[in-house]
């Protein structure tokens, strides 16, 4: 502290008036003292000693009035020009091509590296340059890069003549630590770095900010001012500044990227089932997202290897099991791609669209800009599992002839075909060949479904009936599929309680079919609404799909009469002529399943996929009758999460449909749980709660926040509350989710125009796209800049008595007082 | 049908099976053993092969089955564009006028003819009908009751307008339509037994040579045409519940492999001539529902036929004799081969065949039937739809 100006100190003085008083008190003390001694002194003496006193009594009043002097001072000072350059990740990404800034730059390159693109960041760099080159006659600058943070990377010396040379990219890129600048920064604060710097600035007059960016804020903090905002400040800060009549703060825009995203494909998400059975057709529906071009032709892969780890050393190698070429309409593409597994255990299966393949040479690019996001992982369990399916068929009808074949396409399936009407030395078709019907109920107990196709009543005998009862009731399924032959009403004539009590629809007994009648007009049919939920309509996972699959169904010509559906079973499938006959029904019998179907045509389901859906719709019909036999518990839910790929933290949905009606009466009351764990890590689990579904509603629901990383499985075990034991559960369904970091730079590489646009509107400011960054731009956006100095007028305060001579003085007259006093014998 | 034009017929079906029997080689048949019992060991091992693979389950190899497909075909759509469905309801407006008022059907060659009674219903079978049920219900089920009617004590069916130099055409033609109709008329409880005893007459014809030919008889000299066709005929029974002495197919696809050549071309007979490659396709039926469908024959004869519609103009093939005849054969072939095979040959076929088509929706042959093409023509147009079990995959 300087000692002079502890005098103007407040507290000083305060010690000061302190001293004072001690001094007076003492003066009167030593005066009394003296006052004998001060007889002896001469008039001239006393005068000079009071003289001193009275100087510096005058000066210790003079000090408390605290005389001063003022003066102003006038100086001139350039404006400050922001350059804010952003230097997060997503300036790392390519700029457009056409961009002339980077021209020379990728011709260079691209000599050596044909497959060379300049960056966002390369060319904000050159940009700089420019401003800086024209900028710094007539302005200080600053130059920034913004990122997660604000740093002053360069305050470049303003030039006096254009003889003088410019900063060059190192200079201007440097930071404090003395490295060079680069874009790597995880978030981007746009409006936050305009605030920190008009912040920073605010006592200097800032000509212009000029913001290089591609405006896209990413992992704004809850105290940051989001662009928007500062864009409306901005807007209310220079209406007060024209207000007061100063000039107003512009922000000028340069725009790295363009409005459409890179030209990239990617998979964003790959969804399969959690487990497959050996052989059988294995689907994934893989969502990928072009941002490339319409029409785009490229190859989408599936490879395979075996995790397990003691597969053989080949088979833990990825190789390719299917190869489709598809063309991808611009934005989100769902792609169904399959194989049929050979290999048990657990798989890991590879998506891939191939970042080198055959790419049409008039397209901008020579490839998508990025291949780490072309690929996609899924791990399914392979299981062999298999069902025994007897079907037995009076004649070989049409639908004959397709539903055997259909069936034996099927590798779960180990079919035994019986033909009644065949000679009795005929060799019977299927994977097990039979020669008589099962008779016991031992020998029924073998198989899992078994299909009755107008069968001949006379020639199965009631011992065979029971059996099949008792195999349908002990978790079996059983498939009714009528025909002209011999008739529903013929088998309730012979078998009348057991096949009643199987059968899910009434059927008149009386009512036999009527071979002298033709069928000339077609008939269309539809789902019931509780047939549109069921699994076993289901012709495909996804809605839109499906249903337009199923607009397509055929018309049908005949149909078995049936008086009614019996109350407990699910019409699935009903004419749709005003008739209203259930033509496809499903009951449960004990612990089995009963299909009923009153057409013999699906075959015409043939048209327009071929053997695809008729296939399909008989092996779903055979697995949803058989799937308390293969999985030990009913499966007419389905479980699905949304989405399927996932940041961490991120919230995830998961939904629980029951696709069985018959089931939600089961469920009331009774909660239900997800488990959620990590495929690497079953033991850490977590139970997420669902929401019962409002009255009528089927859907559970639940949400909880990602955890983790890698594949994560989320399952549903309900066991039934009365149950024995907690083996046989209602149903056990599991599907899996993708937790993983998505660099957020990379979810949208769009450019935000809109942004830029509005905040150079909001103050008046020119916005440059990659269009038009030639040199006259640059140019152009420099007029823009305000170059008028700044006149700067200072007032200087001189504070007389708060100074070395006014001490000197002060003390030289205490000290000549004592001096003398003890020169005079006073002391 | 004139002594002629048979001969000319005959001879275009001779050569097409002739086709069928290139490298017969006595190795392969072991091999194809071997793989079957690999499956029934393992059925799964075969299925995850691709699409090639093909599964022959139970103990008999004619019911062959292909794996599922894994994604929904696109062919159906593509191949049956409107022009494709206007020349096949001008065809079938044009057969389902032509019905006699018996029931059958006849051609200027064929007057009352059980054959082509069998193709015309055939045909209407393949747009969806059955007998009494669908759209032509009524006139398969009249097509029916004319072959019914037409079956003599021999079991042999044959109508008036019969085949001069023997019934055989005829009545394997009727027996096909039968086969994949029986199952849906039970009102006619008889048709089982009138298949069973044609069976029984086709069997009793096998020459000492183990084919067959126009007479039903023992005696003389067989050919592939005929032995093909009844070979698929009789691998149809087998599906449909009739027993077929294994020995007489297994002679049969014998004589088909003796007459192949040491250069891989065909022959009409063991001592013949050398067939054309687009009636080839009766030969990869055979064998395909022999359960071969990977015999070393069917490859290049598929890939015969295939370059032959390749390599000829539309302008070429229509003046082809017997041009629909063959493709008829060649169709039901390479609908087996796949739709690298298929589509091209169907639109190149379809071309063709508007090109010949007549005003009132017909086609015809050289000597102007127009009814027996037509069927053939018909059933080939409305493959895509897939409602007819010939054409398999």
């Amino acid at each position: 502290m300087n000692p002079v100006r502890m005098l103007s100190n407040p507290n000083f003085q305060v010690f000061l008036a302190v001293v004072a008083v001690a001094l007076f008190i003492f003066y009167r003390f030593v005066y009394g003292r003296e006052r004998q001694h001060a007889r002896e002194l001469t008039g001239t003496q006393t005068w000079v000693l009071w003289g001193f006193r009275g100087f510096v009594a005058l000066l210790a009043l003079l000090a408390l009035a605290r005389p001063a002097t003022q003066r102003t001072r006038v100086e001139e000072r350039l404006p400050v020009t922001a350059i804010l350059v952003d230097s997060s990740g997503s300036m790392s990404l390519p700029t457009p091509r056409g961009n002339p800034l980077v021209e020379d730059i990728e011709r260079e390159m691209q000599q050596t590296n044909p497959g060379f693109r300049a960056t966002r960041w390369q060319s904000a760099q050159v940009a700089t340059e420019k401003l800086v080159d024209r900028l710094s006659l007539h302005q200080r600058l600053r130059v920034y890069e913004f990122g997660d943070q604000l740093d002053l990377m360069a305050a470049p010396r303003h030039r006096e003549s254009l003889d003088e040379p410019i900063p060059t990219i190192d200079d201007l890129f440097r930071r404090a630590d003395g490295s060079m600048a680069t874009a790597d920064a995880p978030v981007s604060r746009t409006g936050q770095s305009i605030h920190e710097v008009l912040e920073g600035l605010s006592g200097e007059k800032i000509g212009s900010i000029i913001m290089i960016s591609d405006f896209r804020e990413i992992g704004l903090v809850s105290t940051d001012v989001p662009l928007p905002r500062m864009t409306e400040r901005l807007r209310e800060m220079n209406r007060q500044l024209e207000a007061e009549g100063k000039a107003p703060i512009r922000v000028h825009t340069i725009v790295e990227g363009t409005e459409h995203p890179l030209p990239d494909i990617r998979i964003d998400e790959v969804s399969a089932p959690m487990e497959a059975s050996l052989g059988d057709v294995l689907q994934f529906h893989v969502t990928v997202t072009n941002d490339y071009r319409d029409g785009f032709e490229t190859r989408l892969s599936l490879e395979e290897k075996s995790v397990e780890p003691d597969a053989p050393s080949r088979k833990q190698e990825y190789q390719r099991v299917a190869l489709r070429e598809v063309t991808l309409s611009r934005g989100r593409n769902v792609i169904p791609i399959a194989t049929i597994p050979a290999m048990t255990g657990r798989c890991r299966y590879r998506l891939q669209i191939p970042s080198d393949g055959p790419v049409p040479d008039e397209i901008d690019y020579h490839a998508p800009f990025e291949d780490q996001n072309n690929w996609r992982e899924v791990t399914v369990d392979i299981q062999r599992r298999s069902l025994r399916v007897l079907l037995i068929a009076d004649r070989p009808t049409r639908e004959y002839f397709f539903l055997v074949p259909a069936l034996l396409r099927d590798p779960i399936v180990r079919l035994s075909c019986y033909l009644q009407s065949a000679d009795i030395d005929y060799i019977h078709q299927g994977n097990e060949v039979i020669d008589v019907l099962p008779e016991t109920t031992e020998e029924w107990s073998r198989y899992d479904v078994a299909i009755l196709y107008d069968i001949d009543p006379a020639k199965i005998s009631s011992s065979q009936v029971d059996g099949l009862d008792a195999m349908v009731r002990d978790g079996g399924g059983l498939m009714f599929i009528a025909g002209r032959n011999n008739g529903l009403a013929d088998l309730i004539q012979v078998h009348a309680t057991r096949i009643r009590e199987l059968l899910p629809i009434e059927i008149d007994r009386n009512v036999h079919p009527n071979y002298d009648r033709r069928y000339e007009r077609a008939f269309g049919v539809r789902r019931t609404d509780r047939g549109r939920q069921h699994s076993l309509m289901q012709a495909s996972t996804m809605h839109d799909e499906n249903e337009k699959v199923w607009e397509r169904f055929p018309s049908f010509y005949w149909n078995a009469p049936v008086v009614r559906p019996k109350s407990d079973s699910v019409v699935l499938l009903e004419r749709a002529d005003g008739n209203n006959d259930p033509l496809m029904a499903v009951g449960i019998v004990g612990e089995g399943t009963v299909f009923f179907t009153a057409v013999d045509s699906m075959w015409r389901w043939r048209y327009p996929y071929e053997t695809y859906e008729y296939d399909r719709f008989w092996i779903r019909a055979i697995r949803y009758l058989g799937e308390v036999r293969l999985h030990g518990a009913r499966t007419q839910v389905s479980l699905e999460v949304e989405p399927r790929t996932v940041n961490p933290r991120q919230e995830v949905n998961v939904y629980l449909q029951v696709l069985d009606s018959t089931m939600m009466s089961a469920l009331r009351g009774e909660p239900v749980y997800a488990r959620v764990y990590s495929s690497d890590n079953p033991r850490d689990v977590r139970m997420v709660r669902l929401s019962p579904p409002p009255e009528g509603g089927t859907e559970y629901h639940g949400s909880f926040r990602a955890e983790g990383r890698g594949e994560i499985t989320c399952q549903v075990r309900q066991v039934p509350s009365d149950a024995d034991t907690r083996e046989r559960a209602l149903f056990d369904v599991s599907t899996h989710f993708e937790v993983r970091v998505e660099p957020l730079q990379l979810l949208n590489t769009a450019a935000n125009v809109d942004a830029a646009r509005a905040l150079t509107e909001a103050t008046g400011g020119e916005m440059l796209t990659y269009r038009d960054l030639r040199d006259e731009d640059f140019d152009r956006l420099a007029e823009q800049v305000d170059p008028t100095k700044r006149q700067i007028v200072t007032a200087i305060t001189f504070q007389i008595w708060d100074t070395l001579p006014f001490l000197v003085l002060f003390l030289v007259l205490i000290c000549g007082e004592w001096s003398l006093r003890k020169w005079w014998g006073l002391l | 049908m004139t002594k002629t034009t048979l001969n000319r017929l005959m001879s275009r079906a001779v050569w097409g099976c002739a086709l069928l029997l290139i490298a017969a080689a006595p190795g392969a048949r072991a091999g194809e053993d071997d793989a079957v019992r690999h499956v029934e060991e393992d059925p799964y091992a075969l299925l995850g092969l691709g699409e090639e693979a093909a599964v022959s389950p139970g103990v008999d190899p004619a019911f062959l089955v292909l794996p599922r497909a894994t994604e929904r075909s696109t062919m159906p759509d593509q191949l049956l564009t409107p022009l494709t469905e206007e020349m096949i309801e001008e065809m079938l407006t044009y057969l389902s006028n032509r019905q006699d008022p018996d029931g059958g059907w006849s051609d200027t060659q064929f007057e009352s003819n059980a054959g082509v009674t069998a193709l015309v219903c055939l045909a209407l079978m393949a747009e969806g009908s059955r007998p009494r049920i669908g759209r032509f219900g009524r006139q398969i089920d009249l097509g029916m009751e004319f072959l019914l009617n037409h079956v003599e004590d021999s079991g042999v069916i044959a109508a008036r307008g019969r085949y001069q130099y023997g019934p055989m055409y005829s009545h394997i033609y009727s027996m096909l339509a039968m086969l994949y109709a029986y199952g849906d008329m039970p009102w006619r409880g008889e048709t089982q037994d009138v298949l069973a005893r044609g069976i029984q007459a086709v069997q009793r014809s096998q020459k000492l040579d183990g084919g067959w030919r126009y007479q039903f008889s023992r005696e003389g000299a067989s050919d592939m045409s005929v032995t093909g066709n009844v070979l698929w005929v009789l691998r149809t029974a087998k599906k449909c519940g009739f027993t077929v002495d294994s020995e007489a197919i297994a002679k049969g696809v014998e004589y088909i492999q003796q007459c192949a050549l040491p250069d891989g071309t065909f022959r009409y007979r063991v001592w013949g001539l050398e067939a054309s490659p687009s009636l080839g396709g009766t030969g990869i039926i055979a064998l395909v529902n022999d359960g071969r469908l990977d015999h070393p024959l069917i490859m290049p004869a598929r890939d015969r036929i295939e370059y032959d519609y390749r390599r000829y103009t539309v302008e070429d093939l229509k003046e082809r004799r017997f041009f629909v005849y063959g493709a008829w054969y060649a169709s039901i072939a390479m609908y087996m081969s796949g739709d690298d095979y298929w589509i091209p040959w169907f639109e190149k076929t379809r071309s063709v065949l508007r090109a010949m088509q007549r005003s009132d929706g017909e086609v015809a042959d050289e000597f102007d039937n127009t009814v027996y093409t037509t069927a053939m023509a018909a059933m080939l147009l409305q493959t895509p739809y897939g409602f007819l079990p010939l054409y398999e995959r």
